[in-house]
């Protein structure tokens, strides 16, 4: 492995990375729903990342890290670039707009992936294989990337920064063609308590802060059947190069509490004033992929149908501090609900030369958000229609690295179709009546690249 | 490869192009949501009992342009009848983000008004308000809610609706729609305060008009449910409230103490004055905390300042995130510089600094209790929470006069403001207006433009530890009446209270008949009297009134204590932090200093004439009588006499035009929100009912209250009397179960030109007219000190003895007119006054029996009033002044004034003596011309009783002199003999003789706060006494004389309390 090479990659990178502006900027979902881990995952619209054999399968179906034996190392580098727009209907009081776009900050994720071959770790030489997973945004520089915040002008559901993705799992064959898999995906629940005692001016003294995070770990279960190799393994039946997946990988969020107590002398004695902040980000619904595909001889086509139970957030958000009174009702004004989704994807791929594939890839998403409006946080999504394309290149020898080397590029387009919200605040008519009516539309283009070293 | 990089690059350096922040703050939203306009107001929406020359105060969110709409905004009266009213100024100050709206004319009481605009834009579109009630006296009764049933109007924490939560340390304030009866209201009685158990907690009571504070003097248990139980509360006009109320008081563990600093507008020695440049309010533009006291009678230029640190005590504020209450405990007190009282803002008070205030202080008579709120108009992030808190407070000065005159409870004073944190202090700016009642007869009005601040921390702790720990002992400064110990008390009247004046504040709990004030009567305590306190003086009012030459020794025990002090105690340590807290009510560290023991006696003079006897030196057989009929002094409106009317007025019955035309009085205006009042020369019987009945012009009756006083009587008619509309009041004569009597159940003597003749006792009827509502001040005086105190109107011992007493001493007897025989002639030899022969100083002065009543105006621009026949002035008694020098206008309502008889001896030769004791005599003043002209524009020019002068008024004048103030007037009187006996069946022309005086002195004020105006004539006159018919044929002439200074008049108000 050369890693010296790839390490100065990572400090030409870094540095690069620290030119960029360090502003926090999360939503809901994450790295690998929004998007898509790898170019591979990006250019099939994760049509077939149930069937990857990159180490990205850790986090889509860590059954799949069976498919390879052969290890593997893996950088990218990929770039969400934003242009989500509302535009304003006109209302009771709308808002004095500089112009349509909300959000038009990248996404930048610097991928590490490893993927190695554990058999000869027990004396079963059972096939095991374990795989890690790292996203980092902002090229490295941001881990956190939490925010979770009120807006007024309306900011979007998905897409923006997001926090550390991190993801460790096992896959192995448990029969011929059967493969299962299991993986963690960790996220972190920090809490911070901060007692005070301050001036009026914020000067503060008698400060105490401590600050823990937690990782929470939620599981992902896959598992493959290649029935082909199930069924008849030796020759060749109408089975053959039919292969089926099933995964399901666990809700999982960031959440952060913040707990403190202010205490002002001759205003605010002991205990003082109790500010408690619990909210959550990056919210990831439980998510049960099915999904099939058929290696042919040069080509490959696959789909998948994702269920992603989305309702479960509107619990969830009861309890955050920030979005809860979202959540209620109030009069004429609805709460804020979500619904399960069912995302289609479709893919296929063409190998064109003996190294060179192309894939292609659509799917489309409904909005999870039902509710028209939603108190001061103000959320705005689309129904999405995502196309991916990509191109990979597999080496098996080159001049001067021993072992295979793979390059990845995709390039995905995402399309948010125009949607109409209501916009609420609780300092406008106590949040009875919306004082704007927006339509929320957008693009997102995606573009990652990804070196992959297989040993 | 190169490719991938390529790629790479181009990605990270398209990255780098992120967009501008396009987030958009909340406070820039609510710009757009068409936030941003008024975020304070005074009056606030819904404020009640708001003064009648409030201002209305607007601050918006933003600046406002030059160009403020002021003939948009609309003051709209909501009672019938009533007009909108315009306004005078308006002015943008405060940064431009105030405005200050003055009305031009004084609201109705009792009235809601709105303000309303097109083009401002007004939380809920108007911004509505309640006036107060008017004050005794000085309305109908309508105008003081008494024409309706006795209801709570509102209570402040509110006993029935949530909207200020009731904690361990809340008092109440209840008003109520009418004036209560205070002296009849009794805690444990009609109001008590019950725990859950059902015992009564232990409280005290401050009452005043229709206000109310109930105190518990311990905290309130929190979780406990307590009830409020109102039962059978009397109303003054009759009337009773009863209902219960429950309410369980949460805690407020654990407060803290704030200190703030009352903001000092500037370090001058006269700070409130624009030249001193001082800090300004950003709601009103007044200078900060500085009080101007606006009256007639004490002028608006002077403003005292209030400095002094006021400690708050806050609930836990987590535990009320809306509303929090606050508290600022009993005992606090605030100092204010100095004002020098002027006279209608104009002529200084005294001269040997008498009437310097001294320190004015305001103590906080019960903890006052309030609460800050979100802002009600605005709910936009930056808009201050408004903070409402009510005082009860008591003024005292430290001079001993200006004490007296302004002393006084004013019990739930309303602060409004708002709260907005400036750096990093906490900055308190509330408006507040106090109306102290000014000698007793005049409502001031002072409007408050407070500014706190909160001190840093550390400044805090230092602060707190400087409070001063001892509480003000209070020192007696004055007793009214104000004699040395045992002697005669000569111008007390019956119905005067005796009062105590000290230094300081007295709790009112510490003061309590028979326990620490005892009273004597002659020996014999006295249980029937009411003892209360207002501000730094104790009032003890007999029920039965004083006695006729009594002895009243008055005892106050040191039992009787100033107000406690509020004790900051520390616990704590430097490790966990220290905490200050308030020492508990039964602390003794936080009692009142007690008052040294005192005790004052003295003696009433004769007030009526049972068991007079004459001691003159006229032989018995022809001897002038005791005159024992009472009579009217004053009459407003009206005169002192029956009168027939006649188209120009009317004339007094026994008035023929003998000699010179008959005196004829107009028919006077009375302002709408004037009460008609009586005087009498002998304290009076209560009246029988229906003896006096007012009528209006088509002859229904208007109803109204009558309340009688010893020697008066006030009539409040029930609705204000309509401008333009004629009335009649009568007071039926008769015998004393149908008229009015004295108290020795002599008739009363309704036309004294008849002499005491059967005739002269006819019904005493006055026409009248209403007039509108006026602000000048009614001010009534009377004639004392006067040696004929029984208004015997001859001598008597008692009335000897004063006169030489005070011929002895050199000095001039108040209310007396020096007669000097000057000459003689037709048969007569010689004449003398007094005494036949011999030395008999004491027996050449005539004592006088009278009352005054003035009409204050304001300040003008004196014009000497000594006038000649041409209309110039007189240069020889018109002082030198400046030309445009200011003095305060008085117009005095003709009267009549009783005189004693004089002895006049006359010998037609040496054998035939002749006393010719002239009988009582009447001295009756003519109504005055036209008041001096004032420039267009003036406001005494515009003065609807002024202009024209229709009422007839005297005018007189206060101006400034070397040695003081002085008041000067001319009168024309005519002066008539009706019990003059001529011997020998003569005739004389003592009948509408005329008397022209040109009278001025010195106006002072006493210890005990009254006002005393001396009068001397300046110029001498002459009585040509001319007798004829004597024996059918034979004249003769008397010439008396009056001396220059001979005719000597003392005027005193009536006691402050």
């Amino acid at each position: 492995m050369k890693t010296k090479k790839l390490s100065q990659y990572g400090i030409g990178i870094a540095l690069l990375g620290g030119l960029l502006p360090t502003i926090g900027f999360a939503s809901m979902g994450n790295l690998a729903t929004t998007y898509g881990v790898l170019p591979s995952d990006i250019a099939s619209a994760q049509a077939f990342s149930l069937f990857n054999d990159q180490v990205s399968a850790v986090y889509y179906n860590p059954a799949a890290l069976a498919r390879d034996s052969r290890g593997e190392l893996t950088a990218g580098l990929l770039h969400a670039d934003h242009s989500l727009k509302a535009e304003s209907l006109g209302g009771a009081a709308p808002l004095n707009r500089q112009g349509k776009t909300l959000l038009d900050k990248p996404s930048q994720h610097l991928l590490l992936g490893m993927k190695t071959d554990l058999t000869s770790m027990t004396q079963f030489e059972h096939p095991l294989f374990f795989g890690v997973m790292i996203g980092v945004e902002e090229y490295g520089n941001e881990m956190m990337a939490f925010s979770s915040q009120t807006s007024p002008q309306g900011q979007f559901f998905e897409y923006g920064r997001q926090p550390l993705f991190l993801n460790l799992g096992f896959g192995t064959q448990v029969w011929r063609g059967i493969d299962v898999g299991a993986a963690l995906r960790v996220t972190l629940h920090a809490e911070a308590k901060l007692h005070a005692t301050t001036e009026l001016d914020g000067a503060s003294s008698h400060e105490s802060m401590n600050v823990s995070a937690t990782p929470s770990m939620k599981p992902i279960v896959g598992m493959n059947i290649d029935w082909g190799e199930t069924f008849c393994a030796s020759e060749a039946c109408w089975f053959s190069g039919f292969e089926t997946a099933l995964s399901y990988r666990d809700e999982s969020n960031t959440h952060t509490v913040v707990d403190s107590y202010i205490t002002i002398d001759g205003m605010l004695p002991d205990p003082g004033m109790n500010l408690r902040i619990l909210t959550l980000d990056s919210y990831q619904p439980a998510i049960t992929t099915v999904g099939t595909q058929y290696q042919g001889s040069r080509w490959r086509f696959g789909g998948a149908v994702e269920y992603q139970a989305w309702s479960k957030l509107g619990k969830e958000i009861k309890k955050d501090t920030i979005a809860g009174p979202a959540a209620e009702a109030d009069g004429e004004r609805p709460a804020l609900q979500f619904r399960d989704i069912v995302v289609p994807r479709l893919a296929g791929e063409y190998n064109i030369t003996e190294h060179f594939a192309v894939t292609g890839g659509v799917a489309y998403s409904r909005t999870p958000i039902k509710s028209r409006g939603a108190l001061d946080m103000n959320l705005l999504d689309g129904d999405k229609v995502i196309v991916g394309l990509g191109v990979s290149a597999e080496y098996p020898k080159t001049r001067f690295l021993s072992f295979p080397v793979r390059f990845d590029l995709g390039y995905q387009y995402q399309n948010v179709m125009d949607k109409e919200f209501d916009l609420y605040s609780a300092r406008y008519e106590d949040g009875q009546q919306p004082y704007e009516t927006v339509k929320a539309s957008g693009d997102v283009h995606v573009i990652a690249g990804s070196m992959t070293l297989k040993f | 490869m190169r490719k991938i990089l390529i790629f790479t690059a181009a990605t990270l350096l398209l990255s780098a192009c992120g967009g501008d922040d396009h987030d958009i703050s909340y406070a820039e939203a609510e710009k757009d949501w068409g936030k941003g306009g008024v975020i304070y107001s005074y009056p606030y929406h819904g404020q009640a009992d708001v003064s009648l020359k409030t201002p209305i105060v607007l601050r918006f969110a933003d600046a406002l342009g030059d160009d403020f709409p002021a003939e948009d905004v609309a003051l709209e009266c909501q009672l019938e009848g009533c007009n909108d009213v315009p306004w005078r100024t308006f002015e943008l100050v405060g940064d431009g983000q105030s405005v200050v709206l003055m009305p031009e004319v004084t609201l109705q009481p009792n009235a809601e008004y709105c303000v309303v605009s097109g083009t401002v834009k007004l939380p809920n579109e108007r911004l509505c308000f309640q006036t107060t009630l008017a004050q005794e006296k000085r309305g109908s009764r309508t105008d003081m809610g008494a024409n309706q049933a006795l209801k709570l109007a509102a209570s402040f924490p509110n006993l029935t609706a949530a909207s200020e939560p009731i904690v361990d340390f809340s008092n109440f304030r209840l008003r109520f729609n009418q004036p209560l009866q205070r002296n009849a209201i009794h805690y444990g009685e009609h109001i008590v305060l019950r725990d859950a158990a059902g015992d009564v907690v232990a409280a005290s009571l401050l009452v005043d008009r229709h206000l109310l504070t109930l105190s518990p003097k311990q905290r309130l248990i929190p979780d406990e449910k307590y009830s409020l139980e109102l039962a059978e509360v009397p109303a003054l006009y009759g009337g009773e409230f009863s209902e219960t109320f429950t309410f369980t008081p949460q805690s407020t563990e654990p407060r803290s103490i704030l200190v703030q600093e009352t903001v000092s507008a500037s370090d001058a020695d006269a700070p409130c004055v624009p030249a001193a440049n001082p800090k300004t309010s950003k709601l009103t533009g007044a200078a900060l905390n500085c009080v101007p006291l606006q009256s007639v009678l004490l002028g608006s230029e002077d403003a005292t300042m209030q400095q002094g640190d006021v400690l708050a005590e806050l609930a836990f504020l987590p535990k009320f995130a809306k509303v929090s209450p606050l508290r600022i405990p009993r005992g606090s007190l605030l100092t204010g510089t100095n004002i020098d009282v002027k006279i209608a803002g104009a002529v200084p008070a005294a001269v040997d600094g008498s009437m310097s205030t001294g320190d004015v202080s305001v103590s906080f008579i019960s903890d006052a209790v309030g609460y800050i709120f979100p802002n009600p108009y605005s709910s936009a992030a930056d808009a201050p929470r408004q903070v409402r808190l009510f005082m009860d407070v008591a003024m005292t000065a430290e001079n001993a006069t200006p004490n007296a005159a302004l002393s006084q409870d004013l019990l739930h004073v309303e602060l409004n403001g708002m709260a907005t944190l400036n750096g990093k202090n906490l900055e308190i700016d509330a408006l507040g207006v106090v109306e102290p009642e000014v000698l007793g007869t005049e409502v001031a009005f002072g409007l408050l433009s407070f500014q706190m601040k909160s001190y840093s921390a550390d400044e805090q702790a230092q602060r707190l530890d400087k409070v001063t720990t001892e509480p003000i002992k209070p020192e007696l400064q004055s007793v009214y009446p104000l004699v040395e110990s045992g002697a005669e008390a000569e111008a007390i009247q019956a119905s005067d209270a005796i009062t105590f004046n000290f230094s300081a504040p007295i709790d009112p709990d510490s003061v309590e008949l028979g326990r620490s004030v005892q009273i004597t009567e002659n020996e014999q305590p006295v249980d029937e009297a009411k003892v209360r306190v207002e501000g730094a003086s104790i009032i003890v009012e007999l029920s039965q009134g004083l006695r006729s030459e009594s002895n009243y020794h008055v005892a106050l025990t040191s039992d009787i204590t100033g107000l406690p002090i509020p004790v900051v105690k520390r616990d704590g340590g430097v490790e966990e932090g220290y905490r200050y807290y308030f020492a508990e009510a039964t602390d003794p560290l936080a009692q009142g200093a007690p008052i040294d023991a005192l005790s004052h006696d003295f003696t009433t003079p004769v007030f009526h004439e049972e068991g007079l006897e004459y001691a003159g030196h006229v032989e018995a057989s022809e001897a002038p009588s005791i005159f024992t009929h009472p009579v009217i002094l004053t009459a407003y409106p009206g005169y002192p006499c029956a009168m027939t009317w006649h188209n120009e007025g009317g004339t007094c019955v026994g008035d023929e035009g003998e000699n010179n035309p008959a005196l004829v009085l107009p028919r006077q205006k009375v302002p709408a929100n004037r009460a008609l009042r009586l005087t009498f020369s002998k304290p009076m019987q209560r009246l029988p009912e229906g003896a006096f009945y007012v009528e209006d012009e088509e002859g229904n009756e208007v109803k109204g209250s009558i309340s009688q006083q010893a020697m008066g009587l006030v009539f409040t008619p029930n609705e204000p009397w309509q401008a333009g509309k004629k009335y009649t009041y009568s007071l039926y004569t008769g015998d004393c179960t149908s008229g009015p009597c004295s108290v020795t159940e002599q008739p009363l003597l309704t036309a004294p030109l008849r002499g005491t003749a059967n005739n002269a006792f006819v019904d005493f009827v006055v026409e009248f007219e209403g007039a509108e509502a006026t602000t000048n001040v009614f001010l009534p005086l009377r004639n004392t000190p006067t040696a004929d105190t029984a208004a015997a109107l001859t001598y008597y011992p008692a009335l000897n003895q004063k006169a030489e007493a005070r011929l002895a001493a050199g000095e001039g007897i108040p209310n007396s007119t020096k007669l000097d025989v000057t000459g003689w002639d037709g048969v007569l030899t010689h004449a003398r006054v007094g005494c036949a022969e011999g030395d008999c100083p004491a027996f050449s002065y005539i004592h006088l029996v009278g009352n005054l009543d003035t009409e204050i105006f304001g300040a003008g621009e004196y014009q000497c009033l000594f006038v000649k026949d041409d209309g110039t002035p007189d240069d020889n008694y018109c002082p030198e002044v400046e030309p445009g020098e200011q003095a305060l206008a008085v117009g005095i309502y003709p009267t009549a004034i009783m005189a004693g008889s004089a002895d006049v001896f006359a010998e037609a030769t040496a054998l035939i003596k002749l006393p010719a004791p002239t009988g009582a005599q009447v001295m009756r003043m003519h109504p005055g011309g036209a008041f001096p002209e004032q420039a267009e524009g003036h406001a005494l020019a515009q003065n609807a009783l002024y202009r024209d002068n229709p009422n007839g008024l005297i005018p007189g004048w206060i101006r400034q002199s070397e040695e003081g103030p002085v008041f000067e007037t001319k009168v024309q009187l005519y002066l008539d003999g009706p019990n003059l006996e001529v011997p020998l069946n003569g005739k004389h022309n003592l009948q509408n003789y005329p008397l022209t005086l040109n009278l001025r002195g010195a106006v002072e004020f006493s210890e005990d706060g009254r006002m005393r105006i001396h009068q001397a004539n300046l110029n001498p006159e002459h009585v040509d006494v001319k007798l004829r018919e004597l024996l059918g044929l034979l004249s003769s002439g008397i010439y008396l004389g009056i001396p220059e200074g001979g005719a000597y008049l003392t005027y005193e108000s009536q006691p402050v309390k």
